[in-house]
């Protein structure tokens, strides 16, 4: 472990061992940050993986119902009957905050018009299939717009947790033993020195008293 | 103008190219093709040829049925013996197109490639400009009058589903009132056999999805043979009732079997096959009228009914579906 | 050929009237012309009627032009059949060589016996033409079914034949 390049001074020890007791501090901090946030990116994720198959599952019926008013239906009467939607819905993006994450929070409302019914069509030009696959379809909106939140949300907190964890991982195996190494350093070189001054002392000590005996 | 062609010589005609149709044997292979490209194959030995080898890959079939329903729009044009009567079943394009139009107004979208049809009897060109400019003076009156109503009361709200039944109801007004006009008794039939599957089919779609009598009315279109009451009453009952209560009609068998197959598998592919069946069927079976509109109008459906089938084939073997969830969605051949 | 002689006769005995023709003899050519006239008509409506089905059918299948012209040609009977009665009785009044003068009795007996071949002709010639163009569509779709194809015309030609019997039993049966 490298040495961090410090004058072996006094002053510069008790610099390092306030940094080092930083550390510390923060690397405790920081690993209980991390280990709270796995456990909220866990329940999330789970959460997500629950709801993906469920969009998936209901997406997979939802094209299927879709694919067969396809088959039975002209490309251009298909496309008359969906081309004025009735069902309007205000999706509106704010900020949430997973600790000290920001994440997006997306608030799903419907704003249709309630006289109005949902299938934009008339019963008489198109096929039965097609209202299975409407109703599939905005059944699965507000789920897509949940999943959508979600997913952004576990993506921004993994990327979170990441940096947490190297955060941690330097604090814990570069910072810490870095400084702790400096620290013996330099209290080795003050050491050093201390015993180089006592020698020296002892040793002029040790002159003066020769010279006196001879005079 | 050319004189009109006679009945005879219509029905001969249509008396060849019905030998062209396609067998269900032919359509047994196509459900059968290991892919699109072979469904495709199977076709190109038919007088589907031709169109066929201009098709780049399989996935233009759409333009190949529309080129063939325009080519047999043409062909009606030109032998129909009383264009009064087969301009009827192509009315649907003309107001598919009003539909189009009058909703893309009210989107005040902007001018994408909008779904028009081109197999009305007046050219989109005219509709557009009717509807662009609200100059319903260039239509006729039956458009007309149907148009500015609608334009009334969509100063208020707009409600696409009221466009569409609106012009719905404005369709058969204007069909019925032809048919009674030319006292076309076969017309007539057919139109009110069609209507009444129709709206039998509205009832169910309605109660399928949990809707009342007043979502159904806006649905209903008149000229049926059921009475209005029938349908109040319907929607309410179970669905045993209902079958009980139309078997004395002719429509009992179509009911009854569509009902149940829904029942089982929560669909109405069933029942909307039976119907078409049931309309085609009726007009098989009167279709040797050598002197009558019949066996040309005959052909036209026969031929709609083809184009229907091919499409179900086409988009099952473009997305793999499985042939079973093919067949129960195929209608019976005409010949 | 024979049309035009008849028109001819028609014209001459017209102008013979005023020359002092008997009734008889203009009864008995008015019996000719009728029975001509009207069986060759519904030959002409008949013929017509299958001839636009067997358009119809060649437009679409130049193949079967053969067949389909036999079954058009079956309404065309009735007018030979009315022609021939006509001739008989041109031939009784010896038309062709110096007319014999008739009682105006043997007129109207030789007229009302061109009557059956003249109104079946016409109606029978009229709804086979209508029977032959149904059965083109036979033609149409089986080709190798000419031989049921033709059946039914010559059903509704029976009639005309039978007509053409009586008329021509009577016309023989009339002493001159």
């Amino acid at each position: 472990m490298a040495v961090m390049r410090v004058n072996p001074t006094r002053m510069e020890l008790t610099r390092l061992k306030n940094r080092l007791q930083v550390a510390v501090r923060g690397h405790k901090l920081l690993k209980d940050k991390r280990d709270e946030m796995m456990r909220r990116f866990i329940d999330l994720i789970k959460r997500n993986k629950e709801l993906r198959e469920r969009v998936e599952q209901k997406l997979t019926l939802a094209f299927k119902d879709f694919l067969m008013a396809r088959a039975v239906m002209s490309s251009e009467v298909l496309e008359e009957a969906i081309m004025f939607p009735t069902r309007k819905v205000e999706i509106k993006p704010s900020i949430g905050n997973i600790m000290g994450v920001t994440v997006p929070v997306i608030e799903y409302k419907e704003v249709t018009d309630r006289e109005l019914s949902p299938y934009p069509y008339s019963f008489a030009a198109t096929s039965a299939e097609l209202d299975g696959a409407i109703a599939a379809f905005s059944d699965i909106l507000p789920l897509m717009v949940e999943l959508a939140q979600i997913e952004k949300t576990c993506q921004m907190l993994a990327d979170e947790i990441e940096k947490t964890r190297r955060r941690v991982n330097a604090l814990e195996y570069v910072v810490i033993p870095q400084l702790k190494e400096t620290i013996r350093y330099i209290t080795m070189k003050l050491d050093e020195n201390e015993r180089g001054n006592r020698t020296r002392l002892m040793k002029v000590k040790d002159m003066l008293e020769k010279k006196d005996a001879t005079i | 103008m050319m004189p009109q062609p006679s009945y005879e010589y219509g029905v001969a005609r249509v008396r060849v190219l019905e030998t062209r149709l396609l067998t269900r044997e032919r359509i047994e292979r196509m459900v059968d093709a290991e892919s699109a490209e072979e469904a495709l194959k199977v076709l190109s030995e038919t007088s589907y040829a031709p169109l066929v080898a201009e098709l780049s890959s399989p996935y233009e079939y759409d333009e190949l049925l529309s080129k063939e329903m325009k080519r047999v729009r043409d062909f009606i044009d030109e032998i129909s013996p009383d264009p009064a009567i087969t301009e009827l079943f192509f009315l649907k394009y003309d107001f598919h197109n009003l539909k189009v139009l009058l909703k893309h107004r009210y989107l005040s979208g902007q001018d994408d490639e909008l779904p028009l049809a081109r197999m009305g009897t007046i050219p989109v060109e005219v509709l557009k400009k009717a509807v662009e400019d609200s100059d319903s003076g260039i239509l006729p009156p039956f458009m007309a009058d149907v148009v500015k109503d609608i334009d009334e009361i969509c100063v208020l709200k707009v409600d696409p589903q009221r466009i569409d039944t609106m012009l719905d109801r404005a369709m058969y007004d204007h069909i019925f009132e032809v048919c009674r006009r030319k006292r076309n008794s076969f017309a007539l039939r057919y139109f009110q056999m069609q209507v009444d599957l129709l709206n039998l089919r509205s009832l169910l779609r309605a109660k399928r999805l949990g809707q009342g009598f007043d979502f159904l009315k806006e649905m209903l279109i008149p000229h049926g043979s059921l009475s209005v009451s029938f349908y109040s009453r319907a929607i309410e009952q179970p669905y045993e009732q209902l079958i009980k209560e139309v078997e004395s009609t002719p429509y009992g068998k179509v009911v009854a079997e569509g009902v149940e197959d829904f029942l089982r598998g929560g669909t109405l592919t069933a029942f909307e096959r039976l119907m078409d069946d049931y309309l085609l069927s009726y007009v098989r079976s009167v279709r040797y009228n050598p002197f009558g509109i019949e066996a040309i109008v005959g052909y036209l459906l026969a031929k709609e009914n083809e184009i229907k089938l091919i499409r179900i084939i086409m988009v099952g073997k473009i997305n793999n579906l499985p042939a079973e969830k093919i067949r129960e969605r195929l209608r019976d051949v005409y010949v | 050929m024979e049309l035009g002689q008849i028109f001819a006769v028609l014209g001459a005995a017209a102008s013979t009237t005023e020359t002092g023709l008997s009734l008889g003899q203009i009864y008995a050519i008015l019996g000719a012309a009728t029975a001509v006239v009207l069986a060759g008509l519904g030959s002409v409506f008949g013929v017509a009627i299958a001839g636009q089905s067997a358009a119809g059918v060649v437009t679409e299948d130049p193949d079967k032009f053969g067949q389909v012209l036999l079954l058009q040609a079956l309404p065309g009977t009735q007018g030979i059949y009315g022609l021939l009665i006509g001739f008989i009785i041109m031939n009784k009044l010896n038309i062709f060589g110096g007319m014999i003068d008739i009682s105006t009795e043997t007129g109207l007996l030789l007229f009302v016996s061109a009557l059956p071949i003249a109104i079946v002709g016409l109606i029978s010639a009229i709804y086979q033409g209508r029977t032959s163009a149904a059965c083109i569509g036979i033609i149409a779709k089986r080709p190798e079914e000419l031989g049921k194809a033709i059946t039914f015309p010559v059903v509704v030609e029976t009639y005309a034949v039978l007509a053409l019997l009586a008329s021509f039993l009577m016309v023989n049966g009339i002493p001159v």
